[in-house]
């Protein structure tokens, strides 16, 4: 007999812990998934206090992602394909570059305000986008805005010159204005007739789209030419003039504070975030990072549910029997004999019809279909246990059920239905992907199944958008597998093996 | 004369048997009006073939088992008509001890835990030093020393007499008064069961228990008993001090078990007294004496039509044989 | 002569017959439970979705469909002022609808629900067709089920071959170096979502090597000719079929190893080796037998449980299939085909596990004579 030092009190009462423990940490992989989850569990939390709730059901409103780029890659490829991408940047006009300008007259007052905002491109190809915003401030009349671009060789190109709508609340009047040269038509207009006065091209009426950035960016020579755009580096510069109104009448002492209140302009590039952009210009990262605290509350709370219901269920079943037994059997049958997936697509459509389409309806969902499972084994588990020889014993001990549920049933059942919560985790996952997938999921939550969807229905697969398919994906793989390597583990060290006596 | 601590009268278990929906409902009659009486610090060995429904009576004694009819005294009270609360007390005074110590103990706990339990189903002691001190004096008592040693212990990791020890423990921590050990040494080596014996015959002594010993080997009965029954088909056939029961068997089933068992000498010959046929079903028995079919002396319709009573044939010695006397005539005895 | 040898035949049949009455008993018994079943989770079905109206909605639909119908057949309906328009409509739908009993409450109309599922008769589409223009959702069903049928047999036949293969090299040296490889790749290839794999498999073979087509089950147009239309077929079939089986065959070989491990164990593969025989003909005629009745099982419910799966993986090959169009059911909410697809999927499910069953006991006749509890 080998003389073990096994420390005293704590070996009488908790060897049975200490034992999985010891077991446990000799398991690689267990050790691996185990770590692998914390990993995910960091992260959650970070990505929890990183965007609130309240951020990141913005993730379906499109006006806050306007200045995003579309369907962009992640920053971090600039390394692989060792190329430098535009990236996006935001340019605000300061208050030094503007010249503020009041005449006033006999009866009327003129205010003039010119803005300059000026950026450096050195990038060797083009941006995706250019969005002008600017916001004025006026009192009485509609003021006229003229937006001015400024190549470094001096080209001077009117973009456009309109007057402003007058504003609902006020006086004074704020008037916030986005322009988006590759779609305005107007701005496309006035390029075209740019492009037939400065290089005597016949050019048709507007602009297309593909050629506003190689007007706005190339130089002289691509623009001529039909091949791709080079771009001319250097400084560039945007210019806002501003004039409006004013009856002195009103202003008898005083100067109205007609002002170009903010002025900035934003190119989106052709790269983006960490893990870039979809097709509404989402930031992915956003959207990915929070899939993980997602993931993880979906999966580990079904989890426990259905084990809950189907250990308790299989005790009942097998401990009790008689017609109890019976009816828990039928039932069971007869959700392990039903698809799953097309159910849960069914009833998640009908609910969806009738009442809310949220985590929680999701969630109570899933454990309906998680249960069946467990409860067979955990019955086979509680009929052998209640036929072994201790528990006659205990019996004859005077123990009564229940105690004997609690003392000896109860302590054999838990460490399986523990491997077990980890080895369900997976399949939860994967099922709450499939559902998100169809849109049958919560509506408001990115999900890494919704994210998926969004690239299916966004053609991200037949475009060769990969950051938008591998990276959800290896998400969902990973937090996957590091539950089933932590089942795994724990259902080898749980379960009972066949003792040599 | 002195009370009995044990008193059985016309103990019976019939358990149903369900052969299909539609045939009558049968019985297997496992004990069928059993009695006999156990003193107070005397150890009464119940033997018998496999079937023969001894544990069951047992388990009966313990209420293990609920009997079917009939009564049992304990003390001098009916416990068959305790409530739950009183048959838990109840229980406190009268332990068991399992034929397999590996299947009579969870093979997930320590030992301490597995004697620590009947110490929490009857809510002795309150403060874990107080459980423990009586967990090492229980193994103490077993000779399992020193108890800090195999208190962390799995089952498993004892031998298997340490283990029957442990479950003697179990039983002896309440403090009975009495104990019903169900074949308790059948499961172990030859050598370790002598020691065994032994620890009961000290725990006896040294506790003032009574012993109900239920085996199926004749010569541990011998060694430990103060009296022997033996058992067949659900009824007891004879009842005397072993020495008696062996040397002078009043019954022929007695007879042909005793002749049964091999002596290690090869010079003697094993007088065979042949039995004939299998044993009989305990759901239809055979009327009359139920073992009149495989009996070599039955030869008359006595046997097949009056069920014999066990009857006191010479002092302290009880059997059910209506022949009884032709064995009587062979060892030379007077009827008394 | 010939009146002798044809006796001689019917009675071998007969006795062949009957020497299988055991096994045909068998095959009445579960046919039964399999009917007694089927109507049961059929019936549930009908129940639930009948809860919360849905059996009823389709109907509706139905009759606005016919009642729309009729109308357009109506030569006079043209000259119709709106109000008499109106009135028809309404006067019509009451009239349709007490015919069918929709003024009753629910539970009548369960049983009649019931036979109409079990004949498949689901009625028209709300939006969809089938491609030869049938609204029937029937017609759409049966022109699809096949479609889905041949991509899945085949791609869970080809890895369950492949992985049969892998597990009869890796079983002969348990715990080798290939052995923990084998089982490293079916860890992680169970984790990996077919349909997933699949979006990577199309950037990469049809964006980015353009090699393959990247969906669709022919080209557009399909091309003639008795030969090159499978041909077609075949190439849009490459790689959905590619993608399962790199995703699934480890984990058939994982588990083929698992159970022919298992069988190795037994005795009369030790009575055949100490036979004499080559080692290949152990493998192949003893272990392999011994191990065909959980492998077939398997099999049969993998087929079964890529019913589930093909739901996303066909939307991502354009596969048009049963699971694409439960796809464009859902994202158009065409209730009664979606409805019907849920009964056709359950329906197959259980007629298929319920066919496992006998053919289990055809591979394992111990089966047949044990008691079947029901």
């Amino acid at each position: 007999m080998k003389k073990k030092a096994i420390s005293g009190l704590r070996g009488e009462r908790y060897r049975g812990i200490r034992e999985f423990l010891k077991e446990f940490r000799r398991s690689r992989s267990g050790v691996l998934g185990l770590a692998m989850i914390l990993a995910f569990a960091v992260i959650s939390a970070y990505a929890t206090v990183r965007y609130p709730y309240s951020e990141v059901i913005k993730w379906n409103e499109p006006r806050l992602w306007k200045e995003n780029p579309t369907n962009v890659p992640p920053t971090w490829i600039q390394t692989i394909v060792n190329k430098a991408l535009p990236e996006t940047a935001t340019y605000v006009a300061p208050e030094n570059t503007k010249a503020n300008l009041t005449y006033r007259g006999a009866t009327s007052i003129i205010t003039t305000v010119d803005h300059l905002l000026s950026f450096r491109y050195s990038y060797g190809e083009t941006p995706t986008n250019v969005i002008v915003s600017f916001k004025v401030q006026y009192n009485k009349s509609s003021p006229s805005v003229i937006l001015t671009w400024i190549k470094p060789d001096g080209t001077n190109i009117e973009l456009v010159s309109f007057i402003l709508e007058r504003g609902v609340v006020g006086p004074p009047y704020f008037i916030t204005n986005d322009l988006f040269p590759l779609y305005d038509d107007q701005i496309k207009r006035n390029l075209a007739a740019f492009l037939r006065t400065a290089f005597n091209l016949t050019q048709a009426g507007e602009l297309e789209s593909n050629m506003v950035l190689k007007v706005l960016f190339g130089t002289n020579q691509s623009i001529i030419s039909s091949g791709p755009v080079e771009v001319l580096k250097g400084s560039y510069r945007l210019r806002l003039s501003f004039q409006s109104f004013n009856l002195v009448s009103d202003f008898p002492s005083s100067n109205p504070v007609d002002d170009i209140q903010t002025f900035k302009m934003v190119l989106t590039g052709k790269v983006y975030g960490a893990m870039g952009t979809d097709d509404k210009g989402r930031d992915l990262f956003i959207g990915i990072l929070w899939g993980a605290p997602i993931a993880l509350l979906i999966g580990l709370l079904t989890s426990v549910i259905s084990v809950a219901i189907g250990v308790f269920l299989g005790i009942f079943s097998g401990f009790y029997g008689g017609t109890v037994d019976n009816a828990i059997q039928r039932v069971t049958d007869y959700f392990l004999i039903l698809p799953v997936l097309p159910l849960l697509i069914f009833l998640s459509f009908i609910l969806g019809t009738t009442g809310g389409r949220s985590i929680w309806v999701l969630i109570v969902l899933l454990s309906v279909f998680g249960w069946p499972g467990i409860t067979k084994v955990v019955r086979s588990l509680a009929l052998q246990i209640r036929e072994s020889g201790y528990v006659e014993a205990a019996r004859a001990l005077g123990a009564s059920n229940f105690s004997v549920l609690l003392r000896h049933l109860l302590p054999q059942t838990l460490p399986y239905a523990f491997a077990n919560i980890a080895l369900s985790v997976p399949g939860v996952i994967f099922a709450e992907a499939s559902l998100s997938f169809l849109n049958l999921g919560d509506p408001v939550l990115p999900t890494w199944g919704k994210i998926l969807g969004d690239a299916q229905m966004g053609g991200a697969a037949v475009a060769g958008y990969w950051w938008w398919v591998l990276i959800p994906g290896l998400c969902i793989i990973l937090v996957a597998m590091s539950f089933a390597l932590l089942g795994n583990a724990l259902d080898r060290i749980l379960t009972p093996r066949l003792r040599k006596r | 004369m002195v009370e009995p601590l044990i008193s059985v009268k016309n103990l019976r278990k019939w358990f149903p048997v369900r052969r299909g929906l539609f045939t009558p409902k049968m019985f297997v009659r496992a004990v069928d009006d059993v009695s006999f009486d156990i003193e107070k610090g005397k150890i009464l060995a119940l033997a018998g073939e496999s079937g023969c429904g001894k544990t069951t009576t047992g388990k009966l004694i313990i209420r293990l088992i609920e009997p079917t009819s009939g009564g049992i005294l304990f003390n001098g009270e009916d416990i068959t008509s305790y409530d739950s609360k009183r048959l838990k007390e109840f229980k406190k005074q009268a332990q068991i001890v399992f034929q397999d110590p590996y299947d009579a103990m969870n093979p997930r706990q320590t030992v301490f835990q597995i004697l620590q339990e009947p110490l929490l189903v009857h809510d002795v002691s309150s403060s874990g030093e107080e459980a423990r001190e009586l967990v090492y004096r229980a193994l103490e008592d077993v000779q399992l020393t020193p108890p800090e040693e195999f208190t962390p212990r799995f089952p498993h990791e004892l031998s298997g007499g340490q283990r029957q020890r442990v479950a003697v423990a179990r039983a002896l921590i309440l403090h009975p008064k009495f104990i019903m050990a169900d074949e308790p040494v059948s499961m172990l080596d030859m050598s370790v069961r002598a020691e065994i014996l032994n620890l009961f015959l000290d725990l006896i002594e040294k506790y003032d228990l009574t012993l109900l010993f239920i085996t199926h080997d004749l010569a541990v009965s011998k060694y430990i008993a103060d009296e022997l029954a033996i058992m067949y088909l659900g009824k007891i056939v004879e009842i005397a001090s072993p020495e008696e029961v062996v040397d002078t068997s009043l019954h022929p089933y007695t007879l042909a078990l005793v002749a049964a068992v091999p002596v290690p000498d090869p010079r003697v010959k094993l007088s065979k007294i042949p039995i004939h046929g299998e044993i009989s079903s305990p759901i239809n028995p055979p009327s009359g004496c139920r073992f009149h079919p495989r009996c070599p002396m039955a030869q008359f319709p006595i046997c097949k039509e009056q069920e014999p009573p066990l009857e006191e044939k010479f002092p302290a010695h009880f059997a059910a044989c209506h022949f009884s006397y032709v064995l009587m005539d062979k060892y030379g005895f007077k009827k008394g | 002569m010939m009146a002798k040898r044809v006796k001689r035949g019917v009675k071998r049949a007969f006795q062949a017959l009957a020497n299988q009455w055991p096994f045909i008993k068998y095959i009445i018994r579960r046919s039964i439970v399999l009917f007694i079943v089927l109507i049961a989770v059929m019936l549930s079905l009908i129940l639930i979705a009948g809860g919360f109206g849905i059996m009823d909605r389709i109907q509706r639909l139905q009759i606005h469909r016919d009642v729309l119908d009729m109308i357009r057949a109506n030569p006079n309906s043209g000259r119709w002022t709106s109000e008499e328009r109106q009135a028809f409509i309404s006067n019509m739908t009451a009239l349709l609808e007490k015919a069918r009993g929709l003024d009753q409450p629910f539970y009548t109309r369960t049983f009649g629900y019931l036979y109409q599922v079990l004949v498949w008769d689901f009625g028209q589409a709300q939006t969809l067709t089938s491609s030869s223009g049938s609204s029937l959702v029937r017609d759409m069903i049966i022109e699809r089920l096949p479609r889905t049928i041949l991509l899945f047999t085949t791609a869970t036949l080809i890895s369950a071959f492949i992985g049969i293969a892998v597990a009869l090299v890796v079983a002969r040296k348990p715990l080798s170096i290939l052995d923990r490889a084998t089982s490293t790749f079916a860890v992680v290839t169970n984790s990996i979502p077919w349909w997933w794999f699949g979006m990577l498999m199309i950037i990469l073979f049809s964006f980015y090597l353009k090699l393959l087509p990247s969906g669709g089950y022919v080209s557009v147009p399909a091309p003639e000719g008795s030969l090159a239309l499978p041909l077609d077929i075949l190439k849009h079939m490459t790689l959905p079929t590619l993608t399962i089986v790199l995703v699934s065959f480890g984990g058939w070989a994982y588990v083929v190893r698992s159970i022919l491990l298992d069988v190795f164990q037994q005795d009369f593969i030790l009575f055949a080796r100490a036979k004499g025989l080559k080692e290949r003909v152990v493998m192949y005629r003893h272990a392999l037998r011994a191990a065909m009745p959980p492998v077939v099982t398997m099999l049969l419910f993998s087929i079964v449980g890529s019913l589930g799966g093909a739901i996303i993986t066909e939307t991502i090959f354009d596969w048009q299939g049963m699971g694409m169009l439960f796809y464009q059911a859902i994202s158009l909410q065409d209730l009664p085909v979606l409805v019907a697809l849920t009964f056709v999927s359950a329906f197959l499910t259980i007629v298929v596990i319920l066919l496992l069953d006998i053919i289990y006991a055809f591979l394992d006749p111990r089966v047949r004579t044990a008691p079947v509890a029901a």
